[in-house]
């Protein structure tokens, strides 16, 4: 069940209205069109219909098993869906090969932090920033003036990393891991940024910092992110997305989801 | 220095160079080496140690920054044998081509360059055991080839007195000058391999070895870098079989037979596939053992000795002599630090 059509009407504190004004003159960012996935026998995606506005943030909320990652992995192109369609800003990505969809504008973070552990924190985000350009296969060293490791610096200290910028990544903390994995998926500046559970494993003095990292991306940047903490879901989310068993069940407005009988019933139970 | 300088300055990746006071020390021995050794040490030791040490240097460069571990660097270096012996003047058998040496040099490159893509290409999808075995597959096949042709490879006898060109007028067999360009040679390709991986290429590299997934995910064709890595592994790889050939004065298919592929990895086991520099170090000790087996026990056991060996050498240090001479290091530094504390202090 979703009701996408009468939210984009009801405007909240965080610009719905503004977004849902802009959808009519541009191509959404992303579309998704009845995506189906599944391993083997066993459904994990069914009848998946999605559609994120250009500059909108979307959080998708759900129980373990509800299918978050694997939407996330289908959009960046890690699995192919079996059924259906993703259209980026109007063009059928579908089946475009997964570094592509990178250098088109879509990027994002994983659950557990998939970094280079025998690199140092500069080499990642640089390898980030040239993954998107020209010059990915030369043979020749980036001078110290080189543009892409001046962006690197800045880069890092967008994501408060700078001090560690030669450093391993395999001595790094798991909040400054989780840094980094930000400042990577931000390093290829995409036009679709989605995040996967980027408040995982974070200490409670870490969280403040990701949300104000999280609030200073710019409002141009279509952001999907995938949480289970609520503080740092619903400040960011112009609108949630609830998903169970593979599929949409709700989509609702930060203010109202928490009410929503079919969201208090997946998170407490069926007698709540 | 700001944080800024220091950063440029270490960028990027870990290239594992020697220190440059080791690499200079190491230097000035070697070039001096031919004015206080005989010609069998330079020529018949160190000179056949640094022409397996770059072909072990090419499946370094593959392990160490790709995590590539390849059994076909012989094939590579074969192509480019074979290309020089079908194709200089003084062959014999003769052949209809008669190229000069530098025509010949750059054409036996080229093919070996091309023979690492074309493994690469197929191996593409291939990690670990099985790269072993489909990298295995090809290099028996392309023994068996080059021993079934007849035609243009003289089969099982191969092709022989392929003297090598003259260099500054004098001829590379002169074993100084053989020496010495080998030893050049050697320095350049370490050199090239360091470079490279500091270089976008190298980091991908590294990048594919530490997480293929995610290297896609920031945009790279994880694909097309690893059949690249593996044409510059071959054109390592052609640059030791094009002085292998001048070295035996020719090449035969027991050059590139399942036994030379099979050395090439305990070489680069011995050394430390974790360090190029690892690959001369096993080469010279492979060397040594296979000059020596004789007076150190039998001609005959040499497979034993060399077995003993890398058999001790995995067992004590996966990470080879490096490997060993790096844990002697922390040792001692333990052992120092340990000392200086329990020496009694004078209270202030």
């Amino acid at each position: 069940m979703t009701d996408y059509g009468s939210n984009r009407r009801q405007p909240n504190s965080r610009g719905v209205l503004r977004i849902c004004a802009a959808t009519q003159s541009r191509p959404p960012t992303l579309e998704l069109s009845g995506i189906g996935f599944s391993f083997g026998g066993a459904p994990i995606l069914s009848g998946v219909n999605l559609i994120v506005a250009q500059g909108e943030r979307r959080v998708i909320l759900g129980p373990n098993g509800a299918g978050k990652t694997t939407l996330f992995n289908v959009v960046c192109g890690d699995y192919s869906p079996r059924a259906g369609s993703i259209r980026f800003l109007g063009r059928d990505i579908t089946d475009l090969k997964q570094h592509m969809r990178a250098r088109i504008g879509i990027a994002r973070t994983y659950q557990n932090s998939l970094l280079f552990d025998g690199l140092t924190v500069l080499d990642n985000i640089f390898l980030a920033i040239r993954g998107i350009k020209r010059g990915r296969f030369s043979l020749l060293r980036p001078r110290a003036n080189d543009s892409d490791l001046a962006r690197a610096r800045e880069i890092a200290d967008r994501v408060r990393i700078r001090h560690q910028l030669d450093t391993d990544v395999r001595d790094l903390s798991h909040g400054q891991r989780r840094q980094l994995e930000l400042g990577m998926a931000l390093a290829a500046e995409p036009k679709l940024l989605m995040l996967d559970e980027p408040a995982a494993g974070l200490s409670p003095g870490d969280r403040p910092e990701l949300l104000r990292t999280l609030h200073e991306l710019p409002r141009s940047l279509t952001l999907v992110v995938v949480e289970h903490d609520m503080d740092i879901a619903l400040p960011i989310a112009d609108i949630v997305t609830v998903m169970k068993d593979g599929a949409i069940v709700v989509e609702r407005t930060p203010d109202k989801v928490e009410r929503d009988p079919t969201v208090q019933a997946i998170y407490l139970g069926e007698a709540a | 220095m700001s944080a800024v300088e220091s950063s440029s300055q270490k960028f990027s990746g870990r290239s594992f160079a020697l220190p440059s006071l080791v690499t200079a020390a190491l230097l000035i021995t070697l070039v001096a080496l031919p004015a206080v050794l005989p010609e069998f040490w330079t020529v018949n030791i160190f000179v056949r140690a640094m022409i397996f040490g770059i072909v072990a240097l090419s499946l370094t460069f593959l392990a160490h920054y790709g995590g590539f571990i390849s059994l076909v660097q012989m094939v590579p270096a074969g192509v480019a044998g074979y290309t020089i012996a079908v194709t200089v003047p003084d062959a014999i058998p003769a052949n209809s081509f008669q190229l000069p040496y530098a025509l010949s040099v750059t054409l036996a490159l080229a093919f070996s360059t091309l023979a690492g893509l074309t493994i690469g290409a197929v191996a593409v999808r291939t990690r670990e055991i099985y790269l072993l075995m489909i990298t295995l597959a090809i290099a028996v096949s392309f023994y068996f080839f080059v021993q079934a042709n007849v035609e243009f490879l003289n089969g099982y006898e191969g092709i022989r007195n392929v003297m090598g060109p003259d260099i500054l007028g004098a001829p590379l067999r002169t074993p100084a000058i053989f020496y010495y360009a080998v030893l050049a040679v050697s320095v350049a390709l370490y050199a090239l391999v360091i470079y490279v991986s500091r270089a976008p290429l190298g980091l991908v590299l590294q990048g594919i070895r530490d997480n293929p997934r995610r290297v896609s995910a920031l945009g790279f064709n994880a694909a097309l870098h690893r059949i690249v890595a593996f044409g510059l592994a071959g054109f390592v790889a052609g640059i030791g079989g094009v002085l292998l050939t001048f070295y035996n004065i020719g090449i035969s298919p027991g050059t590139v037979s399942t036994h030379a592929t099979i050395s090439i990895l305990i070489i680069a086991v011995i050394g430390g596939l974790g360090h190029p520099i690892g690959a001369f170090i096993g080469a010279f000790i492979f060397t040594v053992f296979d000059t020596f087996a004789a007076d150190i026990y039998d001609r005959d056991r040499f497979n034993t000795l060399i077995g003993a060996v890398f058999l001790t050498i995995v067992v004590a240090s996966p990470d080879g002599i490096i490997g060993l001479m790096k844990r002697g290091k922390t040792l001692l530094a333990r052992d120092r630090s340990s000392v200086s504390r329990s020496r009694p202090t004078i209270a202030p």
